[in-house]
């Protein structure tokens, strides 16, 4: 049974108070990579193709990084570069980030030359959090874009009993997390995504070196979550789920 | 007559001294004496004033005269001489009956065969000459010692010349024998151990000199020779093996020769050698990887040169324990760090390596990765030495020093001075000074030497190899997969604790280059007790893994934490620990096996079950118990008897619950022991042995003068003693010859 924890509860309404003004893209990835130990890094792809939201990469930026950095530095003892930070996915300065996060990656398209810097990526130890992406196309597109990056490795799902779920808190059930607007009542999914899941790639040894989250959207309730219609069983699942994320992504 | 008269020889009062021996009570006596005789003088002279001036001074002269003699007499007079004490015991001529003796470098003669021509028992011309003059006794000595009454009983095939036994054997055993002199032909191959001091004192104390003859040359025309490879005590599967063999050359400086190293008999390395003018020097050798646990027999040989004097010396074999166990390591980390991450990826695939981080990711949480069990760390930190000691090496990253009580710190501190452990310091922004180190007990431990003051700092620096680090297995390890061989190509790693000088004896590895012009510490360490601490201050070594300018196949990261987390536990002593005496065991003696045992708190265990399973090198078990010692606590040995040369393998075990206790270690058994190693004449031995014991050493040249300069030597070997004079006979009768005289001629006078 899911619980709401007080500490985190606190965190949540630190984060809102601090919220109070408007956020803007800070760092836009030239921040100093020897500066802090934690990077919230966002990936940029496909860079010129926008719709009305903007670019698909910047959906939720930066508010949404910089409020799940408020409550990462507030809850835990990483020490994190408490402002957004974007780079390109096929910009080299990646590799000074070992964790990145991307998502709407229905959009997502790599070339060869992004596929492999990609594999390179996490092959070396890098680890990337993909999210918010709905229903069986922007999965299909998904597989196809992983299949470039790692065509001999298969997606699966990630068990309950994984550490990635344990790490910092204990989070016993996956939650379909809604976006802002279908959080305030009625059905949670998007387009066909009915059903949340949380898959991922693993290496040789065992290790989760890609984490997907399909079929819900962590960046919304991140990014909401000083909106008092937002649910706030949304946003502190979200929270609790990426800050084990990070805490897996630091140790394994 | 003169001896009649004096007591002693005329020859005794020609080379000794005259002394008065009396004590304060003789002064008094002497001064009373002198008293009473001035009186008695004074009187005799007032009494017979009426005499003629002539017969007063006759009579005076008479008088003072035999008075001075009494004085003289109870002065107690002495005579300081050197007085010859004659050895009236037989000569004991010890015969070296080893192996080396076969070795054909006396003048053109053997060395067994100058001992038969100078000393065989029935016709040498050394042993006929003393014959003549000493009742003479041969021992043939090697392992063993036992008389010997021909020639053709020595036929020089001991593994081993035991000086020590021989000397004791002929002090001791001879049925009936008193020996007044001891004469010991050897070559000098032999060990000169406690047990031969003893002896040595045994026979000064006894006054038994020991003439010691050398027989063989002091250096070989051409002779090369592994005298010695230091070898790690235990290595890991995968490890490479780092060697150190070191050479001694005779009259080969300049040749070109190779040395080969082999594992139970298949080449790992040929190394080509250009030998120096130095008599000994060492060379490095890196082979590998060793894979399979157990213990492992390697062999240096250095290859042979036609006309060389010794080839049996150009191999030398060393015994490797290749051990199944991983290294037990605990990393802690006082906040999230990549570090943790990449450190684990790096030794991920390393089956040697068994490691569990614990990481505080909140005020009070720890996240714990490859524990045992659920219970294992579940507090954090261990806070007693049971839960701390299990680990071979700690690593501690951001951890603010003042996270740890002070009883977690002395445990710390008993973890590697008492323990043996290892510990390692990382850089990090909760680290060194920066971390409350400098204020610290802990800070202590630390090879290097930190700030008063916390700093915010951070540098990028360029990490290169120091001298020392060249040398180094860890380094020599990075080196060979660095990218061009050079760790300059490597991306820079971030510094955020200032570290620029080290403590005396402690050693720099690698050291960083950045803005400042001294360079930084990087890897350094230093032994602290019974263990090694060492310090890793670049905060984000995971950069030489992920950084854009590292090749995909890069190993260098893997490399050094591989090598450095394996070097730290290399020499971390066990639960169990053995060892045994002797060093090289021949086959026919006794092996001493002895164990320390501690408890899982590495406490000496008192009272403890343990046995000892011994493998043969023919594969057969027998197991002996280990009785404890009497003198230290958690110490317990046993001893067998080998019999046959190779290896045997040793196992101590521990009964105790869950699962016992075993500790390993192994012996080879060398059937030529150590005839041929550092096999020329040693003549320092042989002349410390004479001069100990007051013999003389001789050459097999001169040793044909051994009969006339035992008899001289005997004499020489004199104590010095003080003759009383006071009833010489002589003086008795001059003072009675005065006396009388006196008498006599106051008769004349008509006196009284």
């Amino acid at each position: 049974m899911w619980r709401l924890r007080p500490n985190t509860v606190a965190a949540l309404c630190a984060a809102l108070c601090a919220l109070a003004t408007p956020l803007r893209a800070l760092s836009n990835g030239d921040a100093d990579p020897t500066e802090h130990e934690f990077f919230f890094t966002r990936g940029i792809y496909g860079q010129g193709a926008e719709d009305d939201w903007g670019p698909r990469w910047a959906i939720d930026y930066p508010t949404a990084d910089q409020q799940f950095l408020i409550a990462l530095r507030r809850l835990t003892l990483v020490d994190a570069f408490a402002s957004d930070n974007a780079v390109p996915i096929d910009d080299p300065r990646l590799r000074d980030f070992p964790f990145t996060y991307i998502l709407e990656v229905g959009a997502l398209i790599l070339d060869d030359e992004q596929a492999r810097g990609l594999r390179e990526y996490l092959d070396k130890g890098g680890f990337l959090v993909i999210d918010d992406f709905w229903g069986t196309w922007a999965w299909r597109n998904l597989q196809t874009q992983l299949a470039k990056v790692f065509p001999d490795r298969p997606i699966v799902e990630v068990p309950m009993e994984h550490p990635i779920f344990h790490a910092f808190y204990d989070v016993r059930e996956i939650l379909q997390v809604p976006n802002v607007y279908q959080a305030r009542g009625g059905p949670t999914h998007e387009l066909d995504g009915y059903n949340p899941h949380v898959r991922g790639i693993f290496d040789e040894q065992g290790r989760l070196m890609v984490l997907i989250n399909w079929n819900t959207d962590l960046g919304d309730a991140w990014e909401w979550a000083d909106n008092p219609r937002y649910p706030l069983r949304f946003s502190t699942y979200a929270y609790e789920l990426g800050i084990n994320f990070v805490i897996y992504a630091m140790s394994h | 007559m003169f001896e009649f008269f004096f007591k002693y020889p005329a020859a005794l009062y020609q080379q000794g001294t005259l002394l008065l021996g009396y004590t304060w009570i003789g002064y008094a006596l002497t001064v009373a004496a002198a008293l009473v005789a001035a009186l008695a003088l004074a009187g005799y002279l007032h009494r017979f004033a009426s005499l003629r001036p002539a017969d007063r001074l006759l009579l005076t002269g008479l008088r003072s005269a035999w008075v001075a003699l009494l004085v003289l007499a109870l002065c107690q007079p002495l005579l300081l001489v050197t007085v010859p004490v004659t050895l009236r015991g037989d000569v004991v001529v010890l015969l070296d009956d080893s192996q080396s003796m076969r070795i054909d470098d006396a003048a053109g003669d053997g060395r067994g065969a100058t001992l038969q021509r100078l000393f065989a028992p029935d016709n040498g011309e050394v042993s006929l000459a003393l014959a003549e003059r000493f009742p003479l006794h041969h021992v043939a000595f090697g392992l063993t010692a036992q008389p010997v009454d021909t020639g053709a009983s020595l036929e020089f095939d001991s593994p081993r010349s035991d000086f020590a036994n021989a000397l004791e054997h002929a002090r001791t055993q001879l049925q009936g024998t008193t020996p007044g002199a001891v004469v010991l032909v050897s070559d000098g191959g032999a060990e000169p151990g406690a047990a031969l001091q003893d002896e040595m004192l045994a026979y000064r104390a006894a006054g038994i000199p020991v003439h010691t003859v050398g027989i063989g040359a002091a250096r070989f025309d051409l002779d090369l020779e592994v005298t010695a490879v230091s070898l790690p005590p235990r290595v890991f599967p995968g490890d490479m093996l780092n060697a150190e063999v070191t050479l001694r050359q005779s009259g080969a400086a300049g040749r070109q020769v190779i040395l080969q190293t082999a594992e139970e008999g298949i080449l790992l390395d040929r190394q080509p050698v250009v030998v120096p003018a130095t008599d000994s020097f060492t060379v490095p050798v890196v082979v590998g990887p060793m894979t399979e646990a157990g213990m492992r027999r390697v062999s240096f040989t250095i290859t042979s040169q036609p006309d060389e004097q010794i080839i049996a010396n150009n191999r030398r074999d060393a015994l490797v324990q290749v051990v199944s166990d991983p290294v037990r390591v605990l990393h802690f980390e006082g906040e999230p760090r990549f570090e943790v991450k990449f450190v684990r990826r790096a030794v991920s695939d390393d089956e040697s390596i068994d490691l569990i981080s614990l990481i505080r990711t909140a005020e009070n949480k720890y996240y714990r990765v490859g524990v045992a069990n659920p219970e294992q760390l579940a507090d954090g930190f261990p806070d007693a030495a049971q839960a701390l000691f299990e680990f071979d090496v700690v690593v501690l990253g951001s951890v603010d020093a003042n996270l740890l009580s002070e009883s977690q710190q002395q445990l710390l501190i008993d973890y590697v001075a008492r323990r043996g452990g290892a510990l390692l310091l990382l850089g990090a922004r909760r680290s060194f000074a920066e971390g409350g180190y400098s204020t610290s007990e802990l800070g202590a431990l630390l090879p290097v030497r930190l700030r008063d003051k916390q700093s915010e700092f951070r540098q990028s620096v360029v990490v290169s190899p120091t001298s020392n680090g060249l040398l180094h297995p860890v380094v020599q390890a990075l080196l060979r997969v660095a990218p061009d061989d050079a760790l300059e190509q490597l991306p820079p790693l971030t510094m955020v604790n200032p570290l620029q000088a080290v403590k005396p004896g402690a050693t720099v590895l690698l050291q960083g280059s950045g803005a400042e012009s001294a360079p930084f510490v990087v890897l350094a360490f230093q032994r602290y007790g019974r263990g090694t601490v060492a310090v890793m201050s670049a905060r984000d070594t995971w950069r030489w893994q992920m950084h854009s300018s590292v090749a995909s196949d890069d190993l260098t990261h893997e490399t050094l934490w591989r090598e450095l987390l394996r070097w730290l536990a290399r020499p971390v002593p066990q639960r169990i620990e053995l060892r045994t005496e002797p060093r090289r065991p021949v086959p026919g003696e006794q092996v001493r096996v002895t164990v320390d045992a501690v408890d899982a708190a590495f406490q000496p265990l008192a009272a403890a079950e343990l046995s000892l399973m011994v493998t043969t090198p023919l594969g057969d078990q027998r197991t002996y118990p280990l009785s404890r010692s009497a003198g230290e606590s958690g110490l317990y040995s046993a001893e067998f008897a080998v019999s046959e040369p190779g290896l045997y393998e040793l196992q101590a075990t521990l009964a105790q619950e869950p699962s016992p206790v075993v500790g390993d270690a192994a012996i080879e058994v060398f059937a030529s022991g150590d005839e041929y190693r550092a096999a020329e004449l040693d003549e320092s031995l042989l002349r410390h042995i004479a001069e100990a014991t007051g013999g003389g050493y001789f050459t097999a040249a001169d040793a044909t003068g051994l009969d006339s300069v035992i008899e001289e030597i005997q004499g020489d070997a004199s104590s010095e003693q003080r003759l009383p004079l006071h009833d010489v006979p002589a003086l008795l009768l001059i003072i009675v010859l005065l006396i009388c005289g006196e008498w006599f001629y106051r008769r004349r006078r008509g006196l009284a």
